[in-house]
């Protein structure tokens, strides 16, 4: 996780990623064609909401209002998830 | 099964498609003796018509997009259509005979496109044997240029050559062209009838002489099936994803439930979505229908049905009817239970041989 793409700035999917979400669930296909990432439903829906204008501050709280989870939780687990998607060049 | 596998699974039993071949246009520069297009003379799709299709297409849900011809890349406005695939979000995949592609196309590729994998077709390993089947002078050389360029800029590259009565003799020469461009390589052991049913291009067929020695150990360096596998219809009860895991169009906007069985479903033009047409077509039922059926009549009788490669597409083109066992699978079966076979029997005598119990993915898995 750098900080430009995940704290404090406003994270963005890769624009080069090719994905769809179905029934909750994000088939995730970069173009160095070598993995295919399938996501689960709160890292699908996290996925869905890095659009380059939500803040990660912004994005712990949808997913705090739609999911059973406190703001702790959520915060550690949006920075974690946010961090394997930077190593896995996902983010951009 | 991991996750994608899971999903890949759903959407067969569900009849979900998750891939899409597009045939932008027949336009080509090459000229090939076995091609399987039959182009119409209508006028092909423009610009907004294919933007349009491809929203329908992205809507419908679908990841992974081949854009194929003819050969794509003739179309001027191809960057331009890449563009839009992209901004869609779709995994893009590019069927070409990269005549076109130099350093700068391979450049703009890369900047523009972003294509996850470029399938690109090779008749030989030398030039005289490609360029007798494109019928293009030069076009060995331009290939190989165009795969170091694509290759230099870390693009996936999968090298696709049907054997043929031509380039038999050089298959491993083919194999070490594959390996010396750093790209993947894939042999096909069947050459499929003209679109519109022409049998012609069967005579390009390597033979069975051939098929026979193709199977047995003598190529097994060369062979991409170490040991020969088997089906496996019990997960996924159809023979292949025909009207079930994708779809493909012609340049002219229309639907088939695959590449090779050309049974018109509608034009995408015509349509208000592909959901209303998947579900409710006529067609793609009794696409689906005979799909699920082969496995439990026409593989279930014969004796090499365990090993056929099935395609209902090219069995309706060569014998009008799609679930009838024709020549070329019940031949490339044959040699590979009787190889199988072999194995097996050195295995219950006590030699280590892997990969006995392993299955082959079915086509469009």
């Amino acid at each position: 996780m750098t900080e430009s793409s995940a704290v404090g700035g406003a994270p963005r999917r890769h624009p080069t990623a090719g994905f769809r979400i179905f029934e909750g669930q994000a088939t995730i296909v970069m173009p160095d064609g070598s993995f295919i990432h399938v996501l689960n439903e709160i890292g699908s829906r996290v996925w869905d909401l890095l659009n380059g204008q939500r803040t990660e501050s912004e994005i712990v709280d949808r997913i705090c209002a739609e999911f059973e989870t406190s703001r702790e939780v959520a915060e550690k687990d949006v920075r974690e998830f946010l961090a394997a998607l930077e190593a896995n060049r996902m983010l951009g | 099964m991991n996750a994608y596998q899971a999903i890949i699974a759903r959407n067969w039993k569900s009849a979900t498609p998750y891939s899409a071949l597009f045939e932008l246009t027949y336009i080509c520069n090459h000229a090939c003796s076995f091609c399987y297009n039959c182009p119409t003379g209508q006028k092909e799709l423009n610009t907004q018509q294919v933007f349009e299709a491809l929203r329908k297409i992205a809507d419908f849900g679908v990841l992974f997009l081949t854009l194929s011809g003819g050969e794509p890349l003739c179309r001027k406005d191809f960057f331009e259509i890449a563009r839009e695939a992209q901004r869609l979000h779709f995994a893009i995949r590019i069927y070409t005979n990269a005549f076109l592609i130099d350093e700068a196309m391979a450049e703009r590729l890369k900047q523009e496109v972003h294509p996850f994998e470029l399938e690109i077709s090779l008749h030989g390993a030398r030039p005289e044997t490609h360029e007798a089947l494109t019928r293009v002078p030069g076009s060995f050389q331009k290939l190989v240029n165009a795969v170091k360029a694509l290759r230099r800029r870390d693009m996936k590259v999968l090298l696709k050559t049907p054997i043929t009565n031509l380039n038999m003799g050089e298959v491993r020469e083919i194999k070490a062209l594959a390996e010396e461009l750093d790209s993947d390589l894939h042999f096909d052991n069947v050459i499929t009838p003209k679109d519109d049913g022409d049998q012609e291009p069967l005579q390009l067929g390597a033979g069975e002489e051939f098929m026979k020695r193709w199977w047995s150990e003598e190529f097994k360096d060369v062979r991409e099936e170490k040991v020969p596998l088997r089906r496996d219809d019990q997960e996924i009860s159809a023979v292949c994803g025909t009207g079930r895991s994708g779809f493909a169009l012609d340049p002219y906007g229309n639907i088939y439930p695959c590449v090779q069985w050309r049974r018109r479903v509608a034009n995408i033009l015509e349509i208000p979505s592909m959901r209303e047409v998947w579900r409710g077509s006529s067609v793609l039922k009794e696409i689906r229908r005979v799909a699920e059926e082969i496995p439990q009549t026409t593989l279930k009788n014969s004796e090499v049905g365990d090993f056929t490669s099935f395609c209902a597409g090219v069995a309706w083109l060569q014998t009008g009817d799609p679930t009838k066992m024709y020549p070329q699978a019940e031949l490339l079966a044959r040699y590979r239970k009787r190889t199988y076979v072999e194995l097996q029997a050195r295995a219950a005598a006590g030699e280590v041989i892997e990969g006995l119990d392993q299955t082959f993915e079915k086509c469009g898995e």
